[in-house]
């Protein structure tokens, strides 16, 4: 892969993260929440690889100031009244934090790191909503890539 | 697949666009009116298509150019702020 490359695919992953997003922020409560979590994963899965493919071609972050950093949209924050087990969204909380750190320092493989197990919680939650609200069985997860 | 809004540009490809000189195009990144990516010496600036459609639109002597779809409330691109490794 070449450096063009790597920045192309993080471009394409940043704006399938963007998407996914967005779909948090414009989404009706509730409605689709388990496939919008899927989706978020699948990005974040996404922004891992190339965030590594980036770190591999010897590039680092410029890190964000802390009134820089971008929390997650609403309907993922404490007190939103998230659908799904409490106890992993106490660790979806925790990852959260670390990813909200990760934007804050240079290494992109933490970055990376951080995505990665933003990926995995989201997955996990998407799975729990469902069972939780009696849809379907477990899909399997994908597309994230161990540390 | 990245987008055409992705797409990245050389400093060459958006001076045959807009019809000025290399110089002109670093100078306008250097003055930061033009969001740039000094990815490294060796590879020069990168400009995203949306980085550049959104400068011409301030221009006053711009020519007209499709604008990017706008997201409510953009995420923080990681493109954004890679830098090389010192």
């Amino acid at each position: 892969m070449t450096l063009q490359e790597a920045l192309n695919r993080l471009g394409s992953a940043d704006g399938f993260w963007r998407e996914a997003l967005d779909e948090h922020d414009r989404a009706e409560p509730n409605a689709g929440y388990a496939e919008r979590l899927r989706k978020s994963a699948a990005a974040a899965a996404q922004e891992q690889t190339a965030c590594l493919e980036v770190a591999g071609e010897g590039l680092d972050l410029e890190p964000l100031s802390r009134e820089d950093v971008q929390p997650l949209p609403y309907e993922l924050q404490r007190g939103s009244g998230r659908v799904g087990p409490e106890p992993l969204w106490a660790r979806f909380d925790e990852i959260h934090d670390a990813w909200l750190a990760a934007w804050m320092q240079r290494d992109m493989r933490v970055l990376a790191d951080a995505f990665r197990q933003l990926s995995e919680v989201c997955y996990e939650l998407a799975d729990a909503v469902d069972l939780e609200r009696g849809v379907g069985a477990k899909r399997p997860r994908r597309d994230v890539q161990s540390a | 697949m990245a987008s055409e809004q992705d797409e990245l540009l050389t400093v060459a490809q958006i001076a045959e666009q807009v019809q000025v000189t290399p110089e002109t195009v670093r100078r306008w990144i250097n003055n930061g009116q033009l969001r740039g990516h000094a990815v490294t010496r060796r590879t020069g600036y990168r400009v995203r298509r949306t980085d550049l459609n959104e400068f011409l639109n301030l221009r006053d002597d711009a020519p007209p150019v499709v604008s990017a779809p706008e997201a409510r409330q953009p995420a923080i691109a990681v493109l954004d702020r890679v830098t090389a490794r010192r």
